[in-house]
């Protein structure tokens, strides 16, 4: 398990050892910079592991209004190489020996994976927070703060297509074979043809919409920075659920499903368990009470990790929504 | 503060002004430095009403100031006595001390809201970009349309001070100028003391702001500054700015460097008793006007 702490530390646990509540670094864990007195930066995402590498980003470092991705050995937490551009919240996404990056220089970038080199580069027309998403027919898929999707050739950054919204796009799309699920700044769900650009569907919400929706069997699941949960039905865009689940902060991280529990963070600190059938609450769990949850959680089979703002790690247990661990990370 | 204070700030006042910003920047080509211009120029003829009035207020205790003198003369450590008689003065020519407040502490609140705007509307994290959110009117595309709104401005970013430190000079140096002019003269010596300190003390703690504040607050303020002088100059001339007052003779136009004017404080009413000689021959009213006598 890999995490950015909010101390400026990327750190590798091992996810036994916490529960164990060992000593760190046990053995496979380590923390970069190793050194106790340096720092990354701020970082907003957390790292993408592929293959034995590790890349990871920071939005800032120091004073300079840059941010870097860096590659690491996923297994000794070694520097492979670094690429510096400006401000980054975008999570990096790998494909077929490519690095792909948004940033806030409104660049879209395709880097080599083995050197960090720029292939090729797209530039929009503001900043790029969310992740390029990638899909099996060779597109890339780029959300900008200019209020577009674009469609982008994935071997050599040209445009196959652009999709205008009424408000900035935040997040990457969810995909499902040949459609497009996005939400935008306009407070408006969009399905949208992956080849064609073309709209299928549009749901007005009347709030931003933040995070890339969840889809699981053939719903998607949206949170908005109203705190509204809203369950939509892929196909026809129509909503599912008899009324949005309302939680007590605005929602801007992704949602997840673990089991049969819909998993959703608000910014309040808490995490709810919901019936992703009904929206019903099946548990919460308050894991920041004075703090905010900004990052999206992660999980595996029976797990929720979160890393709320209070300099902890906590992994909780997914179908009672009960902390298994606390991992307290410096800063 | 208390959450309801919190709440009615911004309920009434932070989210109106936030939202019209936001609403001038689209009108305006989606240039958000023009938006403060036009915002500051909308502000300032707003409160005119206040601000000539505070003018007017102004001159007449510069007026009264010899008349004044004579009373704490008369009456000494009695402050009682004084206060009445100050008090009965200002009212016998109908002069309201507290008139000449009221422009700055309206603009407080507005020094505020717009600061908290601009920081706000031109935020650059994705913590500000959420927060706006929830200030924006929901169900107004437009306003929603028009975010993220773009922060350049000539070499600024408008939600970050000036790197090149130009706008702390301007913002300091148009306040002395503007200060001076709304200085009246005066030959209490105290009085001159007092305006001596306040012509440096505000110009350096507004430059000193500016240094650390947004330029575009900073372009607010230099903005309004230049305003405050021209509303300044025709209601009550150049003020303590004797040097300007001589600059047109000094570069050849007109005759006005050898204007000698005598003010005889009297009641409003018999206005034609102040004597006034311009140049040696009696100036006409709108003369004297622009020359705030």
């Amino acid at each position: 398990m890999f995490v950015v702490t909010q101390g400026q530390k990327l750190l590798a646990l091992d996810p036994q050892a916490r529960s164990k509540g060992t000593a760190f670094p046990a053995p496979g864990e380590w923390q970069y910079p190793a050194e106790t007195d340096r720092r990354l930066g701020a970082s907003y995402t957390p790292p993408t592991l592929a293959g034995d590498v590790l890349y990871a980003v920071t939005y800032t470092e120091g004073t300079a209004n840059q941010g870097k991705l860096r590659a690491l050995n996923a297994a000794s937490g070694l520097l492979l190489w670094e690429f510096a551009a400006a401000e980054i919240v975008s999570q990096p996404a790998v494909k077929d020996g490519l690095v792909y990056l948004g940033s806030s220089d409104s660049h879209a970038y395709a880097l080599d994976a083995g050197t960090g080199q720029v292939r090729w580069k797209f530039k929009t027309g503001h900043k790029i927070w969310a992740n390029v998403a990638l899909d099996d027919s060779r597109s890339a898929y780029v959300a900008s703060l200019d209020h577009k999707l674009y469609a982008l050739n994935a071997a050599d950054g040209t445009q196959q297509w652009t999709f205008p919204t009424g408000g900035a796009l935040a997040s990457a799309p969810a995909i499902d074979r040949s459609t497009l699920f996005f939400g935008s700044a306009d407070g408006r769900l969009y399905a949208v043809n992956a080849r064609s650009g073309e709209k299928q569907w549009e749901l007005n919400l009347g709030a931003w919409l933040w995070a890339t929706p969840l889809l699981n069997k053939g719903i998607l699941y949206a949170g908005s920075l109203d705190g509204q949960v809203v369950a939509v039905d892929a196909s026809s865009g129509k909503q599912v659920w008899d009324q949005p689940y309302r939680t007590d902060g605005p929602v801007s991280a992704a949602a997840l499903m673990v089991g049969d529990i819909l998993v959703v963070a608000a910014q309040s600190g808490k995490v709810y368990g919901l019936d992703p059938a009904t929206g019903r609450l099946r548990w919460n769990y308050v894991a920041d009470p004075s703090g905010q949850i900004f990052s999206s959680p992660a999980a595996d089979a029976q797990s929720i990790y979160l890393a709320p703002g209070n300099q902890r790690l906590i992994a909780l247990d997914g179908a009672r929504g009960q902390p298994t661990w606390v991992h307290r990370t410096e800063g | 503060m208390p959450e309801f204070v919190t709440v009615a700030w911004n309920t009434l006042f932070f989210q109106p002004m936030l939202n019209f910003i936001i609403v001038l920047y689209g009108l305006l080509f989606h240039n958000f430095g023009l938006t403060v211009l036009v915002f500051t120029v909308l502000i300032r003829l707003a409160m005119l009403p206040f601000t000539l009035k505070q003018l007017r207020a102004t001159k007449a205790m510069s007026r009264l100031q010899p008349e004044l003198s004579k009373l704490q003369k008369r009456f000494g450590d009695d402050k009682q006595k004084l206060t009445q008689a100050q008090m009965q003065l200002y009212k016998e020519y109908g002069v309201n001390p507290l008139g000449c407040a009221v422009p700055t502490i309206i603009q407080f609140p507005i020094w505020i809201g717009l600061y908290q705007s601009i920081q706000k509307a031109l935020g650059a994290t994705p913590q500000d970009l959420m927060d706006l959110s929830r200030h924006l009117y929901s169900g107004f595309d437009f306003v929603q349309s028009l975010v993220p709104l773009e922060s350049r401005f000539l070499w600024l970013d408008l939600g970050q001070p000036d790197p090149l430190y130009v706008f702390p000079v301007l913002v300091g140096g148009s306040m002395w100028f503007q200060q001076k002019m709304a200085t009246m003269p005066t030959q209490d010596p105290k009085q001159q003391q007092m305006n001596s300190m306040m012509q440096w003390m505000m110009p350096i703690m507004f430059g000193y702001f500016t240094v650390s504040f947004s330029s575009g607050l900073a372009l607010y303020w230099f903005v309004s500054n230049v305003i405050s002088m021209v509303i300044q100059y025709f209601v009550t001339g150049w003020g303590s700015l004797t040097f300007m007052g001589r600059l047109p003779a000094m570069i050849g136009i007109g005759n006005s460097t050898a204007a000698v004017v005598t003010v005889a404080v009297t009641p409003p009413q018999s206005e034609t008793a102040e004597t006034r000689q311009i140049n040696g021959k009696p100036g006409n009213k709108r003369q004297n006007r622009r020359r705030g006598r």
